[in-house]
């Protein structure tokens, strides 16, 4: 009883504590967000302590000081989702935490810090890399930047867009936006570096693999979609059978000599970096549970895709099982089902037995079932 | 690099570095005239450290050994160095008649340290560009596994290199 008391009070104060976390670092946020909002208003019109400085220099300043606008609009948009975010996580303090982390409040000054610095930092790169960008699409150059004496960019035929033209609240906008969403400024500046290095960038994705779950073997017929892990743009190819090259949707051919699939996942933007698979390709498997306690029963069962081979029918019925361990039983050698008793573990806590099926001179992979040593309370829950 | 990056002296250390570095930046004349061009320089390494210390405050991913960040950062450097005097080595490389133009020295000093931040802060990105060159060239001369892919049983380069042999022994066979 004592020891819920003390259990319950720790919480208590941790709750209590991230609370009064969340409240300073709101405080702080409005400032930040207010002392950004006052510059900003200050250079983009002349507020004090800006109007005390002479005309001249002011402007002067202002020109070799131009991202300092974009800093302090994307500070705002920060602050405001930091805000956003604390305001949200707030109320969501006192509940449990759940799986998904949906309402768990980051009780970290770091973090808020980091990100609040992160944002203009970023900011800035993209306004300039952003400014620093014209696009003619059927517009001389001179006609698009109005240099040609008697032009401007709407004269010319075309689409012209020069970032560095646009005016000073759009520029601030898009500083805003790149604050507020963060993530997306990251994202964007990824595809600038990726557009800049493509081939460099596909190399240092080499880490991606054929995801985990693919099969190690097929059923001939059958169809499965193949992934990547993480998702990549490849193209899909086989050595056998049929390949969507887009979508890696594979179906297996129904040859039966054919006995294994070399399936390659080529990186699209660069195409030297392939990743490949060998899998196993057989007209029939065993299916069943591959965990059994020592003397249990359990079902196995053939499962194939294949009705017929050449004008032959398939008949899993003639199919003969076989097992690699003498103590282990199956209660019938040949069928499509048949329950396999685990063997008595002599002195080893666990043991893998194979069991196989051969039909009309093809067979299946070796089933691998994990015998273990049963657990009473297991064994009595079962009975 | 350590896990122990994401600490407040770094944050504060950035802090600076980056107010410093964008008065500085900001302050500097377009084109990048000659005696600049060292200045330049010096900004472009300041940001492509603002871009390395940013990723390493701010990444929770597993933590690169130092050596990768030293390396990544020079091979950034060399590469930018490259970019700059490459059209004054090649000035072929410049606008010609074809229209086609690689003269990074008339970019405004923005891009350049923008590129330099960006460097910086992909790093990973950047020791990948040396072995992307030479994929391409390796691609370009058809000496890759694509050209297996794409089925032909001979590389390009290598059935050119055939062609020339047969011809050389058609040439000497005549000659003799």
């Amino acid at each position: 009883m004592h020891k819920e008391f003390e259990m319950t009070k720790t919480k208590k104060a941790t709750e209590g504590q991230q609370k009064t976390t969340a409240l300073v670092l709101f405080l702080a946020l409005v400032v930040v967000f207010g002392v950004s909002f006052y510059f900003l208003l200050a250079v983009q019109y002349q507020y004090p302590p800006w109007d005390k400085l002479d005309p001249a220099k002011a402007v002067d300043i202002l020109k070799t000081l131009a991202p300092l606008k974009w800093v302090l609009a994307s500070l705002i948009g920060a602050s405001l989702y930091l805000l956003g975010q604390i305001a949200n996580f707030y109320p969501k303090i006192n509940e449990k935490p759940d799986p998904d982390n949906q309402n768990d409040f980051v009780n970290s000054i770091y973090w808020y810090i980091s990100t609040l610095l992160r944002a203009p930092i970023l900011t800035v790169v993209i306004m300039w890399l952003l400014t620093n960008l014209t696009i003619n699409m059927g517009t001389p150059p001179e006609a698009a930047s109005g240099t040609t004496p008697g032009t401007s960019p709407s004269d010319a035929l075309g689409i012209a867009v020069n970032f560095a033209k646009f005016p000073d609240l759009v520029q601030i906008g898009i500083a805003f936006i790149l604050g507020f969403y963060a993530r997306v400024a990251r994202k964007q500046l990824d595809i600038i570096t990726q557009y800049l290095f493509t081939r460099a960038w596909a190399m240092a994705q080499m880490g991606f693999d054929l995801a985990a779950t693919s099969p190690e073997v097929l059923l001939l017929k059958e169809t499965y979609i193949f992934k990547t892990d993480p998702m990549m743009d490849v193209v899909w190819t086989a050595t056998t059978g049929t390949m969507e090259a887009d979508t890696g949707t594979y179906k297996a051919p129904e040859d039966t000599s054919v006995k294994n699939v070399i399936i390659r996942a080529q990186l699209r933007s660069e195409p030297s970096v392939t990743k490949f698979k060998d899998v196993k390709l057989r007209l029939f498997k065993i299916t069943g549970k591959a965990e059994a306690a020592e003397k249990e029963t359990i079902p196995l069962k053939l499962e194939t895709k294949l009705d017929k081979i050449g004008d032959v029918a398939v008949d899993l019925k003639d199919a003969t099982w076989s097992c690699d361990d003498k103590k282990a039983k199956l209660d019938k050698s040949k069928g499509i089902e048949v329950n396999f008793t685990a063997p008595e573990l002599a002195g080893a806590a666990e043991k893998t037995v194979k069991v196989t099926a051969t039909y009309n001179g093809n067979d299946t992979l070796p089933f691998e079932i994990k015998v273990k040593k049963e657990n009473e309370n297991y064994r009595a829950l079962r009975k | 690099m350590s896990a122990s990056t994401r600490n407040w002296s770094n944050l504060i250390f950035l802090v600076l570095l980056f107010s410093a570095s964008l008065a500085l930046g900001s302050s500097f004349k377009d084109p990048p005239q000659t005696g600049g061009v060292v200045i330049l320089f010096i900004l472009c390494f300041i940001w492509m450290i603002v871009g390395a210390l940013l990723d390493l405050i701010s990444s929770s991913e597993q933590p690169e050994k130092a050596m990768q960040t030293y390396l990544g950062i020079l091979l950034g450097y060399g590469i930018l160095l490259l970019a700059w005097f490459l059209p004054g080595w090649f000035p072929g490389l410049k606008l010609n008649d074809y229209g086609f133009q690689f003269d990074l020295q008339k970019s405004p000093a923005v891009s350049w340290m923008a590129v330099a931040f960006i460097l910086g802060y992909y790093r990973s990105i950047t020791l990948m560009i040396p072995p992307a060159v030479w994929n391409q060239i390796k691609r370009s001369l058809g000496m890759n596994e694509a050209a297996d892919l794409k089925g032909n049983a001979k590389s390009r380069f290598l059935s050119y290199w055939d062609g020339f042999k047969s011809i050389l022994n058609d040439l000497l066979h005549l000659s003799s």
